[in-house]
């Protein structure tokens, strides 16, 4: 009988069904392919994204609500009118074909376009196979049941949208008052996010039950209706509390050690912290390459600076037998930089204040540690480097470039901002350096990207109930994540007032920068000084990074903020060339040429400068007349393989016959020493082949 | 008996639309529940079916209470009501091929007979029948499996009555093996052919009897006196619609034997002329009933 039941809604719904389930595919399609569709066909991909990540899920969930609530209002239970009342229609019979129609024809083509999509994105099955169930499961759970019981209670579409909103407003108001009185903790992706997930669900199945009896059997709707307005607008509260005292609880009872540093320039740190501990300090966020982790630790000695750089970090677990094929020992510095935030408040903090030390884990690290509950081990690596805010510098996120494969710009309040997506990710960059040059192709472009949401096909609900990034969610369609990245770590620094994230100078590496939310004047990090120029002390220097001597005792400093500086033996300060704050890389008279936060710097005998343009991975020189040119570049393009190409060039001298050696880090971090002939010549003197 | 109720109750909020109810429907009978429009007729009847709870008092059908009527039931009891809602979206034979299944007792020869007599479009949505055509589709989905107890409630409403006269033709027809119990407010729909009638007024059942036993009790009578008439000190209960014009006094005696008319007629009156005993159509019982509760007043 069920199977007759759900023909018969089949044959009612199947116009409805088809052209939910053909939202599904199509926005899977999307998702999976999208990429490569022409240019001409999909406009700019920015709009793109806006469908495929924004509208298409919303439309594909709503009538995946409306098609669950039309099912169960073929067979109306408010109400003394309906024939099939008085029919010799079992019930069970009738819910169990209901819950059929549900999982058939509502959640299948929902499952199979996951499918499809994890297919397309040539992933294991099995993970495919797992994250698509468990994405139909969540749905299931979070949205068709909340539609089902909906659907039970109203008789017309037009009423069950009315309660649902309703409840919907109910919820929310109680959400915001909840979220306002700190009941709900910031739970992150954690263990704890989890928690409060799995009793949502815990809490529907309940609710499905009530009103089962009340109203399938019992069929006193106005009960259910009171119940489940009171269930609505109290099950935040439900989840919140107790989730949020057992949090609070265990912070208590489990507070562990806090590790002290001692930031000391060029020095290392050993400091060994469990990924419970970075739990319990409420920041931890996992990401497809790397996790970040912030531990607390109290500083020994007076911090110098508000932030500093962790240049490098070793990092290996602890605590447990290791095989040996899986010693885990890393040394990534693409992902392996680590902030030390000391706390808000102006000046130096003082000794024994607590900071938080904010680290990249390579992800192989973080699993195996996690997998297997062993401390992690990190050696820091302390430089002199230290950031100063930025205001207009927003956000980022990990990966590489090439995922966000189209972007668009657009202009905002912050520069241009270039909204880019791909298949796996959507975001938002900014683009903060060179205007010039467009996004995806040209690598050495500074981008702050915003991801919005990621959707790989990481570890299903069961599968890591301790730190699990939930990712096959409700809220969207195939990206569906509970608790958008950059949002946590917002939260996470949210005390501090500031936005923790990474940031890529270029196509190769990772690495994170902090900045003030509210401007440096209010926040703990003080505006570095702007170049000025002047004689003594009436003249500033920003960010020195490099500096050299000509014969006749003048001295030129790179700026990081992409100006060089002159210093006459009487002390007076002009700036040679570039524009401070100005990125760029064009050639000319002084004035008008760019930079790109160069850090070499060296003069020949002949008075001609050379500068280590290292953002624009150039090598420029400056004739005593203050004419800018280019003497050697770098390159990505694969026909000059048999050129070596400049990667970071930094620290270099130059020789009486004009050659300049140069020192360039590649982006594994090994220093090769090259050597520019005069004629712009680039070769390997010492150092690993990189490729 | 194949329905009884005792002392059913039904409380909406502030109103109280049944007020002790009881009803005894005998197998086999063509029950008629008659009542003013708003009297309860429809809100007993969805007690019955287990479509409303009563507030106080129980109900049986088919032996069952009603409010633990089950599928099992349901197989033998048909129900046709002017308000019902069918799928409107499904084809009259999609909704008949949905039904089949459910009954263990269905005729198919029984439902294609039906279709061809009323004429039914099958191929036709529901939603798109005329009035008529639906509650005629409405008999078919109905006796198609030989209930053994049809609920009508208010079938004829607005039909014309060529369509009211094909319907009842055809329930007469399958009267023999099924009891009908129906409601209306209309005697003149159901007159000819009920066994059984149960008046029901303000919530309360006034009387309920078999036909011709309320034929029996119930004599309209004209006393002529020899000079002018003048109203009883003390009317009798049972005399409804009393009367006075000229010398003739008439009224409608509900609680008729001769004995006890002319007892109370001797002890009341002197000088009579004449009296005239004459049985009453039921229709005029009826309208004597209503008028007698209107001038009652409505009960709170």
């Amino acid at each position: 009988m069920i199977w007759h039941i759900f023909k018969k809604d089949l044959r009612l719904l199947w116009p409805m069904a088809a052209i939910v389930a053909a939202v599904h595919l199509l926005n899977a399609s999307l998702l999976a392919f999208g990429s490569k569709f022409p240019r001409f066909f999909m406009g700019p991909m920015s709009d793109y994204a806006w469908v495929s990540n924004g509208v298409l899920p919303a439309i594909s969930l709503l009538g995946l609500s409306i098609l669950v609530i039309a099912v169960i209002q073929q067979e109306p239970l408010p109400g003394t009118t309906q024939d099939w009342l008085t029919r010799p229609v079992p019930r069970n019979q009738l819910l169990g074909a209901k819950l059929l129609f549900v999982l058939l024809v509502g959640l299948g083509p929902i499952l199979f376009a996951d499918l499809l999509m994890g297919s397309a994105e040539h992933l294991r099955a099995i993970d495919v196979v797992e994250a698509s169930l468990t994405r139909s499961a969540v749905l299931f759970c979070l949205v068709a049941l909340p539609a089902v019981i909906v659907g039970a209670v109203t008789r017309s579409l037009t009423g069950a949208l009315l309660f649902a909103l309703v409840i919907v407003v109910a919820w929310v108001v109680e959400s915001i008052v909840l979220a306002a009185s700190t009941l709900q903790p910031t739970l992150l992706n954690s263990g704890f996010a989890w928690t409060a997930l799995l009793m949502l669900i815990v809490l529907n199945l309940i609710a499905l039950t009530v009103m089962w009896f009340l109203q399938l059997r019992w069929r006193s709707t106005n009960r259910v209706r009171w119940i489940l307005t009171a269930y609505g607008c109290l099950a935040p509260a439900l989840v919140w509390l107790p989730v949020g005292t057992g949090f609070r609880i265990q912070q208590t009872v489990a507070r562990p050690a806090v590790p002290t540093i001692s930031p000391e320039l060029d020095s290392s740190q050993p400091i060994t912290f469990s990924l419970g501990q970075a739990l319990m300090s409420g920041a931890l966020r996992v990401h497809p390459t790397f996790a970040t982790v912030a531990v607390p630790v109290i500083l020994s000695k007076p911090a110098e600076t508000e932030i500093w750089q962790i240049d490098h970090v070793h990092f290996h677990t602890v605590g447990g037998a290791l095989d040996q094929d899986q010693d885990q020992d890393q040394d990534q510095p693409a992902t392996s930089f680590a902030y030390l935030y000391p706390g808000r408040r102006q000046g130096s903090p003082p000794a024994g204040s607590a900071g938080r030390l904010v680290m990249s884990v390579p992800i192989g690290l973080f699993e195996s540690a996690r997998d297997r509950h062993l401390a992690i081990e990190a050696t820091l690596f302390l430089t002199t480097f230290r950031l100063s805010a930025k205001k207009s510098m927003l956000a980022l996120h990990d990966g590489t470039l090439d995922e966000f494969s189209r972007c668009r710009e657009r202009r905002s309040r912050f520069g241009g901002v270039t909204e880019c997506v791909s298949t796996r990710a959507v975001g938002t960059c900014m683009k903060t350096e060179d205007p010039s040059r467009s996004a995806p192709t040209v690598p050495f472009n500074a981008f702050m990207c915003r991801q919005t949401s990621y959707a790989p096909w990481p570890l299903p609900l069961w599968r890591d109930p301790y730190y699990s990034t939930i990712v096959g969610g409700p809220f969207s369609m195939g990206n569906v994540q509970l608790d958008v990245e950059s949002t946590s770590a917002e939260r996470a620094m949210a005390s501090e007032n500031r936005i923790v994230s990474n940031y890529v100078p270029d196509a190769h590496f990772t690495r994170s920068i902090v900045f003030s939310l509210d401007g440096a004047a209010e926040g703990p990090l003080q505006e570095r000084d702007k170049p000025v120029d002047g004689v003594g002390a009436a003249a500033r220097f920003s960010a020195p990074t490099a500096m050299a001597m000509d014969r006749h005792g003048n001295l030129y400093i790179a700026e990081f903020d992409s100006v060089i500086r002159k210093v006459t033996p009487a002390g007076e300060v002009t700036t040679l060339a570039g524009l401070a704050g100005q990125n760029g890389r064009d050639d000319g008279p002084g004035a008008d040429a760019r930079f790109n936060q160069p850090r070499g710097i060296a003069v020949d005998a002949a008075d001609n400068v050379y500068v280590a343009d290292t953002g624009n991975q150039l090598i420029r020189k400056i004739t005593p007349s203050g004419i800018v040119s280019t003497v050697a570049a770098g390159t990505e393009s694969a026909a000059a393989k048999d050129r070596v190409a400049l990667r970071q060039p930094a620290d270099m001298v130059s020789a009486s016959d004009g050659t300049i050696y140069v020192m360039d880090h590649n982006d594994a971090h090994k220093a090769v020493l090259l050597k520019i002939s005069p004629n712009g010549a680039v070769s390997k003197i010492a150092g690993p082949d990189t490729e | 008996m194949i329905i009884q109720s005792e002392s059913l109750n039904k409380s909406f909020r502030w109103h109280a639309a049944l007020r002790g109810v009881s009803l005894a429907v005998p197998e086999g009978s063509i029950y008629a529940l008659i009542g003013e429009n708003g009297a309860g007729k429809t809100t007993t009847i969805k007690m019955l079916l287990n479509l409303l709870t009563p507030t106080s008092g129980r109900a049986e059908v088919l032996g069952v209470d009603s409010r633990r009527l089950a599928p099992p039931e349901y197989a033998q009891i048909g129900y046709v009501s002017e308000n019902q809602v069918l799928p409107r979206r499904l084809t009259l034979s999609a909704y008949l091929g949905y039904l089949r299944p459910f009954y263990p007792t269905w005729d198919s020869s029984l439902e294609r007979e039906l279709i061809t007599e009323f004429q039914l479009p099958v191929d036709t949505k529901i939603r798109d029948l005329s009035h008529g055509t639906r509650m005629k589709a409405s008999l078919a989905c109905a006796l198609c499996y030989r209930p053994k107890l049809l609920v009508l409630d208010e079938p004829f409403s607005g039909l014309d009555p060529l369509v009211r006269d094909e319907l009842m033709e055809r329930l007469l027809q399958q009267a023999e093996d099924m009891t009908v119990f129906l409601s209306s407010h209309e005697l003149d729909e159901i007159e000819g052919s009920t066994t059984h009638v149960g008046y029901l007024e303000h919530g309360r059942m006034l009387f309920q009897e078999s036909k011709s036993d309320l034929a029996a009790r119930v004599r309209e009578v004209r006393i002529t006196f020899l000079d002018d008439a003048r109203p009883p000190s003390a009317k009798p209960e049972n005399w409804l619609n009393l009367t006075v014009s000229g010398s003739v006094l008439s009224f409608v005696d509900v609680g008729y034997s001769p004995q006890a008319l002319q007892a109370t007629v001797s002890s009341l009156f002197t000088g009579i002329r004449e009296i005239e005993i004459q049985p009453v159509a039921l229709r005029s019982i009826f309208t004597a009933l209503a008028r007698s509760s209107q001038s009652r007043g409505m009960p709170t």
